[in-house]
């Protein structure tokens, strides 16, 4: 049996832990939630990738925080997925190398191999890329690093025995500017890693030692008034009324990857969202969800205006109301506002937009159960900003007072910030203080990224805007290493600076987010997919050499956007920037009456764990958010369909007029405002303006080609995966795009086409349309122009021919055709015909020169058949002056075959005193019968035996008829037509009147039918058309034609024949002998009788003949046998 | 079929065409009925007359295809071109033949000559001879070929082929001792060829009566068209 086969599920431990809850709405189980981090326990992590466990997290990336190693290993769940038993190697355990708050987490799982195991090979492949060089970070973060590589830069977290009981929450909060507290370790508690991180924290301090010394000159305001913790986690705790877990300090997030991925970067801000303890947040956050919190409380923006600096005196400023005790002591510090920048308001207005924008760029797209947990904690601080609204609206008054002459941006924010600075929650804020020092106005740089200039307030000036990034950037400067910002944004050299600096060109509304946060975009991908994407922009992979990219530099110098650029950004997002978010008093119009949002727990757990971003905004229909009383001041203000002014009026509920008062005073040189819920309601215009190019530039969505009804989605290549030819051609490509671009805008600056770009360049027109368009020159190739001169010597020829010829021009010259020069082929000669012929030659010779070549036997007429004898039979049988009839059928060709059997049979026939009456239907057969007849007439042997002394007469002894015409009609009209009968037998060829009187052809008018024949056709003409009952009918033919017409011998047909010279031969052996002069031989000439000779050479070259083709059947046939061999 | 009918509406009738077929119909049936009829019948005598016709026709087609031989080739005396020279050599030909001709009937021969038909001898001298010739050569082309027949390929077609040439020219000899391949050629000439022949000669007939039917249905071409 396999162990497989006996495998049993119910054996099975079963995991402590549901993830169930990720798709439903179910709460997580609270074990876990105890167990386990904010970040790590929302998202559906667990879910989607199997996550790690501790015997597959490489020991020496020690990813994961202390708490969290120490958890897994002693909750149940933990020792479940770790089934395999534990293979007992020497590790660090064992040794006892480790400090002791590692070895006590192993204890409870002594048979767990612990963190000591054999990282994946994904990882440890990757790794070898990762620079391990020190760089803090502000903006970005790269999970890969969170291995010691990366916290070279800080001191390396003292980890925290994880058998250690939870303590009791407490806010971990920790002031900007303050170190924190030293966790150092002793030698023999640390690992080796915790002593290598701190030998490069030191090597790091003493390189850097100006900047920390920069960073620690953080003002004390800011010290004094900004609170660190985990408010955040603190809120969503609240929210989800779960029990509080002892979130562990996490300076840096260390998700379990040791990959070296340029897409591991994440906003600091984020990471450090997701670490925060709820018992971090402030006092005013604990209260979220209940009815203590009011607008007031919201619109209490002097939580974020910048503390007062020490050096100078505070402006006379209008009493400003206080704050009072909802309101938390870093709020008061950092909202007071400032009237030389205009309020604040207004940096906070830009201080929102820019880490909306920041949010925006790098996490466009959020999963929905991350959603769902930002979703809980903006509803936990919509309540608490209603509640400050009603409650107490005297902060306000305080937030006008705060001046602001030296605001120093790099204030404390509230832990839950970040979160809400991300897209969605970026809506939560109505208004936000710019953080502009002097000026009030400013527009949008183009220089700057989309995403940028997007949420960047129309009307300000371009300087201002300029300063208005400093600042903002500034506000994200890396503060020392305790500080906040940087202990949560990481010590990465990436910041918004840089990051706009070095992208400004390729960011793009898509494509920053989807490459930073790996395919898809979602946000789940920097904890589910650690792996390395090779699609990351190249901004992105410079963070994989942090030394090329002196981030403190970088920060030093506030970025000075170029103006040129502001006349390529794409005129739509003119249009769209154009919208006035500058009157931000309207949005407080219609405010009235605030009501304090009451969510119950179940809404809150429906919100928190399904319930989409979306619904939470009441974007969605189907929501139902509405209904559950949601703080309308937190639905985005979308401000161009009626239902979303309809929201926005319904924003500022409660509100009452006081206190846009103290607003106004507060800020009475405010310049356009920008609230957060318009710069989303711009940003999605532009989303929604934007050309489809954009949105096609996604890089991870798949192109998609259609044609002939077939489309075929293709995934894009980043270019630098591709190769080295293709990315030359499109470089080059670029390069005439870009002249075409270049010259069609020239072309474009009046006309119809005037201000369109991009179009095809414009040809002049050659001439006028009035004039009259001839073509003056001709362009033509080599081969038309060989092909003209051919032409034209061609009629030049046929010209001086017209002249030779005399002939006029209308005249037809007929041209001969031009025939080939006959190529005569030197045929190679045939030494086997020639010996063939000269063979036959002498065998046909031969006999007539020599005896000794009669090698046949005579003829006599014992070689006659039946059908044969039957001609001599019939000749036997004529009586004197019987008519014969015969038909001369043969030309010229045939006579000298026939005119011997015809001479043969016609001697007979004479010799018998027959009247031989001779026609043809061949021209030249009467002519032929005419000369054959003609000889016999005066032949002295036939004479002798007629016993005539004259030649005999024709149309006495013999009749030569005229050509009868027709053919086998003049056949048919002999025997069926006495008139036509007549007329043939009534001339002949002379023309003259034969006396033939036959009326119709009957067997008494002939005594036989005799057809000399050449062809078979002529056999069966006179075989077929004249029938003339009791006439006997011979043929005699040539032997070509035996073979055929001997079908036509029988008795419906010919009752005898005669074939060639053979039969000439015996019937004249058989017949003639008496009849004829017997040969005699010149003196002087001793040769045999010719016309015995004539015999034996037609019987010497048939054997000739036959032998010679015998010989050529042997020869080839061995020759083809050979061949077949090979 | 569609093609078919388009054709057919684009025909047109046209006069001669149908009075052509008419002629061809009315003309071929009362032949045909005529020779199937007695000799003295109407239709007969009818037939008959049909066929004088036809035969004087024959006759006149001939002087008429002289005549147009003469035309062609004084035609392309005037201008020197490649064969002109045949063109006259048949022209003089013709006029020799045409005086030779008259010559013998009008007795104008004097000398040797007087009383003699000059005319047949030319024939016989010229005609007969080179023609009798240019038969010979037949012979020899006919070996040749026989032998190199099987010389590119050796096949069962070639192989009986010569087989049966063998057989026939070896039976044919007159050559003592060979009286059995003169019985087999005798045998193949009267039961094999003899059989092939009768079948060629009825595929002929076929032919004959199907070229007289489609005339008589007047889906003859030749009588449809001009």
């Amino acid at each position: 049996m396999n162990d497989d086969q006996n495998f049993n599920f119910d054996d099975m431990p079963e995991p402590n832990f549901d993830t169930g809850w990720l798709d439903s709405k179910k709460l997580p189980p609270q074990d876990d939630k105890s167990a386990l981090p904010d970040w790590l326990s929302s998202a559906p992590l667990l879910e989607d990738e199997p996550q790690p466990t501790a015997d597959a997290i490489p020991s020496d990336a020690a990813p994961l925080p202390d708490w969290l190693a120490g958890q897994m290993a002693t909750d149940d769940f933990s020792g479940t997925l770790m089934e395999e038993p534990a293979q007992p190697k020497p590790n660090l355990l064992s040794t006892g190398a480790l400090p002791d708050w590692l070895s006590t987490v192993n204890e409870p799982t002594p048979e767990e191999p612990s963190f000591d195991f054999e990282e994946p090979p994904l990882l440890r492949d990757e790794e070898p890329e990762i620079e391990e060089k020190p760089a803090p970070s502000l903006g970005l973060k790269r999970l890969s690093q969170t291995a010691p590589s990366v916290q070279q830069s800080e001191p390396p977290p003292a980890p925290r025995p994880v058998s250690k009981p939870p303590e009791p929450p407490q806010p971990q909060i920790r002031k900007l500017g303050q170190k924190r507290e030293s966790q150092s370790l002793s030698p023999d508690e640390m690992t080796f890693d915790d002593w290598e991180r701190q030998q490069h924290q030191k090597e790091y301090e003493q390189v850097h030692a100006e900047d920390i010394a920069m960073t620690e000159a953080v003002p004390d305001w800011f010290v004094d008034n900004v609170e660190i913790g985990t408010a955040d986690k603190d809120i969503a705790s609240l929210v989800l009324d779960l029990e509080e877990e002892e979130t562990p300090y996490l300076p840096e997030v260390t998700p379990p990857t040791t990959t070296g991925s340029l897409t591991n970067y994440v906003p600091d801000w984020f990471m450090g969202l997701e670490e925060q303890n709820l018992e971090n947040a402030p006092e005013w956050a604990r209260t979220v969800g209940t009815d203590e919190l009011s607008f007031e409380t919201l619109v209490d923006a002097s939580a974020f205006a910048p503390p007062e600096p020490e050096p100078e005196p505070l402006p006379e400023l209008p009493a400003a109301p206080t704050f009072d005790d909802d309101v938390p002591d870093w709020f008061k510090g950092v909202a007071t506002p400032s009237t030389e920048t205009g309020g604040a308001d207004d940096w906070m207005s830009a201080l929102d937009s820019a880490l909306a924008a920041s949010a925006e760029a790098q996490m466009p797209t959020i999963s929905e159960d991350e959603a769902d947990l930002a979703a809980g904690m903006t509803f936990e601080q919509q309540d608490w900003f209603d509640q400050a609204t009603e409650e107490t609206p005297e902060a306000m008054q305080t937030f006008v007072e705060t001046p602001a002459a030296d605001f120093e941006p790099s204030f404390g924010e509230p832990d839950w910030f970040p979160v809400e600075a991300s897209s969605d929650a970026m809506q939560t804020f109505v208004e936000t203080p710019t953080p502009t020092d002097q000026d009030t106005d400013f527009e949008p740089s183009f220089d700057e990224p989309d995403w940028l200039a997007d949420v960047t307030p129309v009307g300000t000036e371009e300087a201002d805007q300029s300063n208005l990034v400093e600042d903002i950037f500034a506000a994200q400067m890396p503060a020392p290493e305790e500080d906040f910002f940087a202990a949560m944004m990481g010590a990465e050299s990436d910041t918004f600076a840089s990051m706009v600096q070095e992208d400004e060109e390729d960011l793009d509304w898509g494509e920053a987010p989807a490459s930073l946060f790996g395919e898809g975009g979602a946000a789940s991908n920097l904890f589910t997919r650690p792996a390395v994407e090779d699609d990351s922009p190249d901004w992105l992979r410079a963070y994989e050499t942090p030394d090329e990219l002196p981030a403190l530099e970088v920060l030093e110098e506030p970025m000075l956007l170029p103006s040129h650029e502001e006349e390529a950004a794409p005129e739509w997002l003119e249009d769209i920037s154009g919208v006035d978010f500058a009157d931000t008093g309207d949005l407080f119009a219609d405010v009235s009456g605030g009501k304090t949002p009451a969510f119950s727990d179940k809404d809150l757990k429906e919100v928190s764990s399904g319930t989409s971003i979306d619904d939470l905004l009441g974007l969605s229909e189907e929501s139902n958010l509405p209904e559950v009383a949601g703080p309308k001041a937190l639905v985005p203000v979308r401000g161009k369909t009626p239902t979303e002014e309809l929201m926005v009026s319904d924003l500022f509920e409660g509100i009452d007029d006081d206190l846009f008062k103290a607003l106004d005073d507060a800020s009475p040189k405010a310049p356009p405002k920008t609230t957060t819920s318009e710069s989303e309601a711009v940003k999605e215009a532009v989303v929604a303006d934007r050309p489809e190019w954009i949105a096609d530039l996604r890089p991870d969505v798949p192109v998609t080609l259609s044609a002939g009804g077939i489309s075929i989605a293709f995934e894009q290549q980043r270019i630098g995966d591709l190769p080295d030819a293709l990315r030359r051609l499109r470089e080059k490509s670029a390069d005439v795009l870009k002249g075409e671009s270049t010259t069609a805008a020239q072309m474009s600056d009046s006309g119809p086409l005037a201000g369109v770009t991009g179009g095809l360049g414009i040809s002049p027109q050659a001439t006028a349309s009035s004039e009259l368009n001839l073509v003056t020159y001709l362009t033509v190739t080599d081969y038309q122009a060989e092909r003209i001169e051919l032409l034209e010597g061609i009629l030049d020829l046929t010209e001086q021919r017209r002249r030779a010829l005399g002939l006029d021009e209308d005249e037809e010259l007929e041209v001969a055709a031009v025939v080939p020069a006959k190529k005569h082929k030197r045929t190679r000669p045939h030494f086997d015909r020639f010996l063939i012929t000269i063979i036959l030659l002498a065998a046909l010779i031969g006999p007539f020169l020599s005896d000794a070549l009669h090698v046949a036997e005579e003829a006599d007429s014992s070689g006659f058949t039946v059908r044969q004898y039957a001609v001599p039979k019939a000749v036997n049988g004529i009586q004197p002056g019987q008519y014969v009839l015969m038909a001369f059928e043969y030309g010229p060709t045939a006579a000298g075959e026939l005119n011997p059997l015809a001479e043969a049979v016609l001697r007979d026939i004479l010799s018998r005193r027959g009247v031989p009456i001779i026609l043809s239907t061949y021209s030249l057969g009467a002519i032929n019968a005419r000369r054959v007849i003609e000889d016999l007439a005066d032949d002295p042997a036939l004479l002798d035996t007629v016993e005539r002394d004259e030649p005999l007469q024709t149309r006495e002894d013999y009749f030569v008829l005229r050509y009868v015409s027709g053919g086998t009609i003049g056949i048919r009209g002999l025997t069926r037509n006495e008139q036509v009968g007549a007329t043939i037998f009534a001339t002949d060829t002379d023309g003259e009147k034969t006396g033939l009187e036959f009326d119709t052809l009957d067997a008494t008018d002939f005594a036989m039918v005799v057809v000399v024949g050449e062809r078979v056709e002529d056999i069966r003409n006179w075989a077929e058309q004249f029938d003339v009952p009791g006439l006997p009918k011979y043929a005699l033919m040539s032997a070509g034609a035996e073979p055929l017409a001997t079908a036509y011998v029988g008795d419906a047909g010919y009752q005898g024949y005669l074939a060639g010279y053979r039969d000439t031969y015996r019937y004249n052996q058989l017949r003639n002998t008496r009849t004829r002069e017997a040969f005699e031989a010149p003196d002087d000439i001793d040769v045999p009788d010719p016309e015995v000779s004539q015999w034996h050479s037609m019987a010497l070259g048939a054997m000739v003949a036959s032998g010679l083709i015998g010989l050529g059947v042997v020869f080839n046939l061995l020759r083809g046998l050979r061949r077949r061999r090979r | 079929m569609q093609a078919d009918r388009k054709t057919r509406r684009r025909r047109r009738l046209r006069l001669g065409n149908a009075v052509n077929t008419t002629l061809v119909l009315a003309l071929g049936f009362t032949t045909m009925v005529g020779l199937l009829s007695p000799a003295d019948s109407a239709v007969g005598l009818t037939a008959d007359i049909f066929l004088q016709l036809a035969g004087v026709l024959a006759a006149v087609a001939v002087l008429v295809g002289v005549l147009n031989l003469l035309v062609v080739h004084l035609g392309r005396l005037p201008r020197v071109r490649k064969g002109g020279f045949y063109s006259l050599v048949v022209i003089l030909s013709a006029a020799v033949v045409t005086a030779v001709h008259v010559l013998d009937r009008t007795d104008a021969w004097g000398g040797d000559l007087e009383g003699e038909k000059v005319g047949p001898r030319l024939f016989g001298a010229i005609q007969v001879t080179l023609e009798s010739a240019l038969a010979g050569l037949v012979f020899f082309f006919l070996v040749y070929a026989a032998y190199r027949l099987m010389r590119h390929r050796v096949t069962w077609a070639n192989i009986v082929f010569l087989a049966a040439v063998l057989i026939v020219l070896i039976g044919w000899l007159p050559l003592k001792g060979l009286d059995g391949a003169g019985d087999l050629r005798d045998w193949l000439m009267e039961i094999p060829v003899t059989a092939g022949s009768r079948g060629l000669l009825i595929g002929i007939a076929l032919g004959t009566v199907t070229v007289g039917v489609r005339v008589l249905l007047g889906r003859e071409r030749a009588y449809r068209e001009p």
